[in-house]
């Protein structure tokens, strides 16, 4: 769709999910608002992200209001409602009034709302947070608790103090935290990837209500997108996704939830294995998200676990990060892709 | 400690003290892990049971990923906790853009680190492999991990690679691939099968590439190895066309025969240095009147053929021989002047004949001949060639004697006719004063400009097998056709040390038999390996000899031979 067609009195998208509140597995309403977008991705940008392009400089309030008008007619008293922009539904250029946004849906009977932010924007919100108190959640794109990966590796440009400035405040504030992690930032390889995945739900897991990890998906538009072009990236394995799970469900005291919800999983662009296997899988995942059961981990093998475990001894030794198993299959195994 | 063996241009072959072990560079290591044990004839291993071992993640992406968003700030390991590279050696991690243009810290194994990446990228990986080449310590060796198959492998050792991985004969058979000599295939054998498998060819493949070293011939068939893929392919033209400078430097100025076959051929940087003398030192010699262009033979060199036997006997029949300059158009040499046809490699090539030349060839024959015009004395240019003919048209000839053949009976009376018709009114050489013209375009071809000094007034006289060449009756040189090139004397040391060019600086003592490195002060960074040099203390010539490496190497070397004196 051409941005001069986009209907900007309609969200970018609506759809219902499931998900687990309060030890029950409710249904959920999940909004993407269009709105001008993340600041930062204007003046900078992470290199797996490509949601900017959802966002339009000349969405006017009232236009946002006629989006959150139509979300509201979709809501049909899901407990939780997830409120999501391609940015930062705390900051005021995106969502200008966002206590009016909260107060719509809690009218029409919403128990939990979760908002995404950049921690930079928390601190004006603190008193809207304190109003709302436990009702609203704050997610946080933490992606790594390592400043160099999330420096390096995703220009993400903010630290872990400042995440952790913000999660604290709005744990004061009565808030809830949620954290994002990212599976495999570019440059990891796959073992590295798993070893910063859990680390970071240990780190997480001090600040948070819940924790949700993001397996990369290769987006249009991002150097993460130019590398799996080239053949240089590769999404996280599943396997390496539940072993992330695994190790972070034994770590983690009870009360953090744990959970992963992968976009385009099972998919070439995004967290996969050999095709075989990719739905069983993904489906442990979500029965581990929904029960919070360790136990629902365990789940048939298949033949293409030997190639993922041979995959994360030997990527270490050859030095490199690109997709060795692409490049050998590649014919010849120096036949150039694209 | 790394002792080095015989090189062969960037290539070395080394005995590293490994811990305990003495490894034989170049060499493969093998991936060793708690699951994997090595082959048999394993002599290194890497990986976590191995005994290079690594951790983490290594990818600097600065240099790698430039223009693409966000901009990134040199990024070091990932990894904060995990040893670089556990390795019981003096070892040093090439990574960033950094390093290929600074010095490099002294190590004996130098990490290419993320070489996979650079093998997608054939253009910076040429220009890493040349800076490596150019800065690196002489006893060092270079790893690159990640990136060998058994068709790719003779290519890395020619581009100067002493140490590579199996990780990609893992990969491949965790992903069903079967590897071979020429690129790889699908496979339904099992992961174990195809591993045994792909690590023997990448073995078999070292063993051959190592004998094709051991002969001098590690060029031809990496050139051979490069039309295995197009990054091969790739990586062997950049090197070529972008770094000549860094890789001729360590071409020696002799070796055995070898087969111009591929396109690559042309690029060789002994043939290119070829063309860039001919281009920027030869002078034909003054006394040579008649350009006479013939084409080449197959037998080298050329005058032992037949059919050149039968164009000098016509030239011979003309009565113009003292006037007549024979130059020889071929490829991938381009022109070969007469007096060169034993100079390394006018006498050493051999190509498919078919008469078929392609425009690059003709392009290449074609500007050097008009360069010998343009700085040539010659008052008439004849053709006696085949094919050829056509593309030198250019040139304007006074006459083009080939004919349908070049050989027969008529086009050579025509030959001889010709010859004599463009002799008239000339002034006559003498065979003895042509000759000294001869020697003295080797002369310059071989040492530049000195060699101008070195033939000024010079006579000849024959000794048994070879050309003494005199200086008021003291010998300055002698040529002896196997070598092709001239052997200085004394003397001719001296007149050498005074025009500046081919010397030796060493230390004040005696050389006899061999300098080594060690007492070099200073060496001409013209000096190839083969080259005749004067060896020099202060002022004063103590000896002249042939260089044993280049004379940058000479100073960059901790150790090893520098030059052979000759007695």
């Amino acid at each position: 769709m051409r941005k001069d067609e986009i209907n900007l009195s309609s969200p970018v998208a609506v759809w219902k999910s499931q998900e687990l509140c309060d030890g029950k597995v409710v249904p959920t309403l999940v909004v993407i608002l269009r709105t001008c977008g993340c600041a930062w991705s204007r003046t900078s940008g992470c290199t797996m992200c490509g949601y900017d392009a959802e966002s339009v400089s000349n969405v006017s309030e009232e236009d946002l209001d006629a989006q959150v008008a139509r979300a509201l007619s979709a809501h049909n008293s899901e407990p939780v409602v997830k409120i999501y922009t391609s940015g930062s539904f705390l900051d005021l250029r995106e969502i200008p009034r966002p206590a009016e946004v909260f107060q719509r849906f809690l009218d029409k009977g919403a128990q939990r709302i979760v908002v995404e932010s950049r921690p930079e924007y928390v601190e004006t919100s603190l008193p809207l947070l304190e109003k709302s108190g436990r009702k609203v959640e704050v997610a946080m794109g933490l992606e790594t608790a390592s400043d160099k990966i999330r420096s390096l590796s995703i220009n993400k440009g903010f630290t872990f103090g400042q995440y952790a400035i913000a999660a604290k405040g709005i744990k004061k504030a009565g808030a809830r935290v949620r954290t994002y992690l990212l599976l495999k930032p570019p440059f990891l390889n796959e073992r590295d990837a798993i070893e910063d995945c859990s680390r970071s739900i240990d780190a997480a897991a001090k600040m948070s209500d819940v924790i949700s990890i993001n397996p990369v998906n290769v987006q249009r538009g991002t150097l993460v997108e130019r590398m799996w072009k080239r053949g240089e990236y590769r999404p996280p394995w599943l396997w390496s996704l539940l072993e992330a799970l695994r190790r972070g469900h034994a770590a983690i005291p009870k009360d953090v939830m744990l959970v992963s919800d992968p976009s385009g999983g099972g998919t070439p662009r995004g967290v996969h294995n050999c095709g075989k296997c990719d739905g069983r899988v993904l489906e442990a995942v979500k029965r581990i998200s929904l029960s919070q059961d360790a136990g629902a981990l365990s789940i048939e093998s298949c033949a293409c676990r030997q190639s993922w475990e041979a995959m994360l001894d030997v990527e270490p030794a050859a030095m490199t990060t690109i997709d060795l198993a692409r490049h050998v299959r590649e014919g010849s195994p120096d036949a150039e892709d694209d | 400690m790394l002792e080095l063996g015989e090189r062969h241009w960037l290539a070395k072959a080394a005995t590293w003290d490994f811990g305990e072990a003495k490894i034989e560079l170049p060499n493969v290591a093998y991936f060793t892990s708690p699951g994997v044990k090595p082959p048999e004839y394993a002599v290194l291993t890497c990986g976590p049971g191995g005994a290079l071992s690594h951790s983490g993640s290594t990818l600097s992406p600065d240099g790698l990923y430039e223009g693409m968003l966000p901009p990134f700030s040199p990024m070091p390991l990932l990894r904060e906790d995990g040893a670089a590279i556990d390795a019981k050696g003096s070892v040093c991690l090439l990574q960033g853009k950094g390093w290929p243009d600074g010095p490099l810290p002294d190590a004996e194994l130098y990490v290419l680190v993320n070489a996979a990446e650079l093998w997608k990228r054939p253009r910076e990986l040429a220009r890493r492999l040349a800076r490596f080449s150019d800065l690196a310590p002489c006893e060092s060796a270079l790893y690159a991990p990640g990136c060998a198959t058994p068709a790719n492998l003779a290519l890395l050792l020619y581009c100067g690679v002493g140490l590579v991985d199996d990780t990609l004969a893992h990969v491949a058979a965790a992903s069903g691939i079967s590897m071979g000599h020429e690129g790889s295939l699908p496979s339904e054998e099992s992961m174990d099968d195809l591993l045994a498998h792909n690590r023997r060819e990448l073995h078999s493949e070292l063993k051959k590439a190592l004998r094709y070293m051991k002969m001098g011939r590690l060029r031809e068939y990496a050139e051979y190895k490069a039309g295995a893929g197009p990054l091969s392919c790739a990586l062997l033209r950049h090197v070529d066309l972008r770094h000549y400078g860094s890789v001729e430097a360590h071409v020696p100025l002799e070796g055995p025969k070898f087969r111009a076959n591929t396109r690559a051929s042309l690029t060789r940087p002994d043939v290119v240095r070829w063309h860039e003398r001919i281009m920027e030192r030869y002078r034909p010699p003054e006394a040579a009147k008649i350009l006479l262009l013939i084409p080449c033979s197959a037998r080298k060199p050329y005058s032992l053929s037949r059919t050149h036997a039968l164009f000098r006997s016509a030239i011979q029949r003309s009565g113009a021989g003292g006037v007549v300059h024979e130059v020889i158009v071929t490829s991938p040499l381009g022109a070969v002047p007469r007096e060169l046809e034993s100079f390394y490699p006018a006498r050493h090539y051999d190509i498919p004949v078919t008469g078929d030349w392609d425009r690059e060839e003709r392009h290449r024959a074609l500007a050097l001949v008009e360069h010998i015009v343009k700085v040539g004395s010659y008052s008439k240019i004849v053709m006696h060639l085949d094919v050829e003919a056509e593309f030198f048209r250019a040139l304007d000839a006074d006459a083009s004697t080939g004919g349908e053949d070049a050989t027969s009976a008529k086009s050579l009376d025509a030959l001889a006719a010709a010859l004599k018709e463009a002799a008239k009114g000339l002034e006559r050489i003498s065979s003895r004063q042509r000759e000294v013209a001869d020697l003295a375009g080797l002369a310059r071809f071989q040492f530049g400009e000195a060699g101008d000094s070195l033939m000024r007034d010079c006579t000849t006289r024959m000794g048994r097998g070879h050309v003494q060449i005199l200086k008021g009756g003291e010998q300055v040189a002698s040529y002896r056709e196997e070598r092709g090139m001239l052997s200085l004397a004394p003397a001719g040391g001296k007149i050498l040390a005074e025009s500046g060019g081919y010397c030796v600086k060493i230390d004040d003592f005696e050389p006899k038999g061999t300098v080594f490195v060690g007492g070099v002060l200073d060496a001409d960074k013209d000096i190839r390996a083969g080259d005749d040099v004067a060896i020099m203390h202060g002022t004063e010539v103590r000896a002249v000899g042939v260089a044993r490496m280049s004379g940058p190497e000479m100073l960059r070397c901790k150790r090893g031979e520098a030059v052979k004196t000759r007695r």
